[in-house]
């Protein structure tokens, strides 16, 4: 919003009350952890077994710890907004207030939440899935959890010193120029995209080489799991879609910091580039996050049918056809910028286009379930909860791709309710599904199905109920970003409905929390490693898997491994008839968390231009790479007495 | 393509030093590759701000840039030459290219604005 007089900014946002109390909580938290930590001596712990881990599992974790945050944080902006919405004429939260929240939410929840929510999925399951010790490149891997985090915690730092972004996700010139978003807000946004990008692109590039290069022997293409098979189209999506983002990003920075014009009209520059290029980027991206909750999806389904998927070959040409398909069709999301009709009926066809694969796919979950032996657990609940909300999603979106149609939905509540509904009923829904499914694998214990499914009930409701409503409203004329409105519209009753569903989503979140709690205290352990009676290999293994996985590497002959296994020899996998081997792994590091710090301090003095900081935050970049690339003991041999020794502890006899 | 990541033996999660069979020495090769992306972009920067060519020509320099670029790219950094598993190579290729194009000529239709008026 343009602020007339340009003042300097302070260093820590105060004033608002809100954002005084949050200070205070964030404050005695922190001072709290660190107490606890120093209380319980845990600080070597936490270095020697977290922080500088290379352990796609351990990574796993953590990414999966932070996506669960990040749901929360995104959560408490979105419960604000609904309140602020609840009634015409609220007061709940100023103007700026508002933008501020909204940029944060979407931002936030995008790439902050479903981003690592879908890097903790494959992280967690591909190596095993695949029969691999660890990816391709766990250094890097380490190098890309660590930028994701540090960018993370420089937007949410926003939102405490300096100011938070308030220029929607899409951060759009001219408005996030220097004249309309003075201070450092919209710098904010920029450095800690750019920062997180860069982690994305190396996990892109990793898992990739990782699934072509790291799997087991006789794991051909056409054996493995679909969810591997999803990971392919986005570790490709994700290569071929960042750059366009970085560039976008990068544009208006040199714009903001350095007095270019590549988006400011008066001096030549055209900002419809900018969204042009950030639409490159943003349509593959719903992708990048929903072609893993398809995977999921596959893999829950047809454990809990008892039934390998159906049409698997069909499934993956889908896949491969949505990863290409979803990168032609990104106009769609600016018919009305005026590109001339032969643009907006080229892209509005490729993107109903889109719609025959992923239609494919939803009849094969079907006849997956047809005839099976279906078992109701809460994994299995959030993966037919998605059906029908993608059947909505899928058919909205295509009323939206219809592009003079579009003219009327555009940027009114019933784009909010599609894309809600897609990437809430297909992403959270998916991501969830994984998390109640690998759950077991990752801690070795259950998580409670009666809460789960309390949960689920709370969610699923409520979001009908919170999103249905906003279709309606987008008819109605209430267009997206507005802080209030007037009595008298007639869009009072269905925005109270709709704040109303959004608390009821508020509880059902709750109630995953309480999950969790509760299954760490009294939940069923799993001391089989197989407690779903499951197909693929990850499940072969014990819960958790030792570090190095695999003490043997299987020798796959089928698709569904380890069902078959159970099926056709006693639950024994082909291994090689060898005793076994020292086992080659890559030490720890603390430099991949010191590298994304040193990112970060960099980052931070850019969104200040101060540039001082920035310069010592490069150097500190620099002694990374440079300490990294002269050092040559990063890896080690696992000896053949450890392995022993680990797995008879884990009951497995190491013939 | 039955992969494993059998090259020294047991199974390794690692790409460690040992695996890598490039030469010692000075990293001549990318220096050169690095330089040479510098002039092609500074090249133009210099089209666009020291002639006065009409726009199509400027598009059509900046292309070839470009263009040239990629090769740089392909052959100074991303080991064009070193042929191993033929045919994953060829089918990420073309798909680059493929992707590189839509973008380049998509967007390029798109921001001509050919329809004139707003529609
Ligand atoms: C059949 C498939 C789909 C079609 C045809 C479709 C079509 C569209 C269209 C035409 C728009 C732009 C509407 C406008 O701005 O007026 C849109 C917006 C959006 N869609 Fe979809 N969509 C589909 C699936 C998805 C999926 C799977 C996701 C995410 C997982 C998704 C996420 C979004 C988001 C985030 C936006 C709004 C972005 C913004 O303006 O902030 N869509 N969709
Ligand atoms: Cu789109």
């Amino acid at each position: 919003m343009l602020r007339g007089d340009v003042q300097p900014t302070p260093f820590f946002v105060t004033g608002d009350p809100m954002i005084l109390a949050s200070d205070v909580l964030i404050a005695l938290t922190l001072v709290g952890i660190v107490a606890a930590l120093t209380y319980f001596k845990k600080w070597k712990w936490l270095w020697r077994e977290w922080l500088t881990t290379v352990d796609h599992k351990k990574i796993g974790i953590m990414y999966l710890i932070a996506a669960l945050l990040m749901m929360f944080r995104g959560g408490v902006d979105a419960e604000l907004m609904r309140t602020q919405l609840a009634l015409p004429n609220g007061r709940l939260l100023q103007p700026e207030h508002y933008d501020q929240i909204f940029t944060t939410h979407g931002t936030v929840m995008i790439l902050f939440m479903a981003m690592p929510f879908i890097f903790a999925m494959m992280n967690i399951a591909v190596p095993l899935q695949i029969g691999a010790r660890d990816v391709a490149f766990p250094y890097l891997n380490a190098i890309s959890f660590w930028m994701f985090f540090f960018g993370a915690m420089l937007l949410n730092l926003s939102f405490v010193i300096g100011g938070s972004p308030d220029a929607g996700w899409v951060s759009y010139p001219p408005l996030s120029e220097t004249p309309f978003s003075p201070g450092p807000g919209e710098n904010f946004y920029l450095l800690a995209l750019q920062t997180s990008g860069i982690g994305s692109i190396a996990t892109g590039i990793n898992f990739l080489v990782t699934i072509f290069k790291m799997r087991a022997p006789g794991m051909t293409l056409m054996r493995m799991p679909l969810f591997v098979w999803s990971i392919i189209g986005t570790s490709v999506l994700i290569i071929f879609a960042f750059p366009a983002l970085t560039v976008a990003l990068a544009l208006i920075l040199f714009d903001r910091l350095m007095g270019a014009h590549f988006f400011t009209i008066l001096q030549g520059g055209v900002p419809m580039m900018y969204i042009n290029l950030f639409w490159i980027w943003g349509h593959p991206e719903v992708y990048i996050v929903i072609l893993p909750a398809f995977g999921i999806f596959s893999e829950v389904v047809s454990t809990f049918s008892k039934k390998r998927t159906f049409g698997y070959s069909s499934m993956v040409a889908s896949i491969m056809a949505i990863s290409v398909i979803s990168y032609l069709v990104w106009a769609h999301h600016f018919f009305t910028m005026g590109a001339g009709p032969g643009v907006n009926a080229f892209f509005a066809i490729a993107s109903m286009c889109v719609g025959i694969p992923t239609g494919v796919k939803v009849f094969n979950w079907l006849f997956t379930m047809y005839q099976g032996r279906i078992r109701l657990t809460t994994a299995m609940m959030w993966a037919i909860g998605f059906i029908p909300n993608f059947a909505i999603g899928g058919a909205t979106g295509i009323m939206l791709a219809a592009a003079p149609a579009d003219y009327q939905y555009h940027n009114s509540y019933f784009l909010i309710a599609h894309f809600h509904q897609v990437l809430i009923g297909g992403v959270v829904y998916g991501m969830l599904a994984g998390m109640y499914y690998w759950w077991p694998k990752m801690f070795g214990f259950i998580l409670d199905d009666r809460l789960g499914k309390a949960a689920f009930w709370l969610f699923n409701i409520g979001f009908y109920v919170c999103f249905l409503p906003q279709y309606q409203l987008g008819f109605m004329g209430m267009t997206r970003r507005i802080y209030t409105y007037p009595a008298g519209m007639g869009w009072t009753t269905l925005n109270l409905i709709s704040t109303i569903g959004a608390y009821i989503m508020g509880i059902g979140f709750v109630f995953i929390v309480l999950d969790v709690l509760y299954s760490a205290w009294r939940g069923e352990r799993d001391v089989t490693g197989d407690p779903w009676d499951a197909r693929t290999l990850e499940w072969s293994l014990p819960s958790p898997a030792p570090h190095y996985n695999f003490a043997k590497i299987p020798v796959i002959t089928a698709r569904d491994a380890w069902w078959v296994a159970k099926q056709e020899n006693h639950g024994k996998l082909n291994e090689p008839d060898e005793p076994i081997a020292p086992i080659h792994m890559p030490k720890n590091s603390g430099v991949p968390f010191l590298f994304a710090l040193a990112f970060f301090v960099g980052g931070f003095g850019l969104v200040w231009e101060w540039y001082w900081l920035a310069a010592l935050g490069l150097a500190g970049v620099l002694l990374c790479l440079v300490t990294r690339s002269w050092d040559y003991n990063t890896d080690y041999y696992v000896p053949v007495e450890e392995i022993e020794h680990t797995e008879m502890a884990l009951r497995r006899s190491p013939t | 393509m039955s992969s494993t990541m059998d090259s020294h033996g047991h199974g390794s999660p690692m790409g460690g030093p040992q695996r890598g069979s490039h030469e010692e020495g000075f990293p001549w090769s990318h220096v050169i590759g690095y330089v040479l992306s510098l002039i092609l972009t500074f090249a133009a920067l210099v089209i666009v701000e020291n002639t006065k060519l009409s726009g199509a020509a400027m598009v059509t320099y900046i292309l070839i840039f470009a263009g040239l670029q990629v090769f740089v790219q392909l052959f100074f950094f991303m080991h064009f030459t070193e042929t191993v598993g033929p045919r994953i190579h060829i089918v990420s290729l073309s798909l680059g290219l493929f992707f590189t194009m839509c973008v380049i000529l998509g967007s390029i239709w798109i921001m001509s604005f050919s329809g004139h008026q707003a529609y």
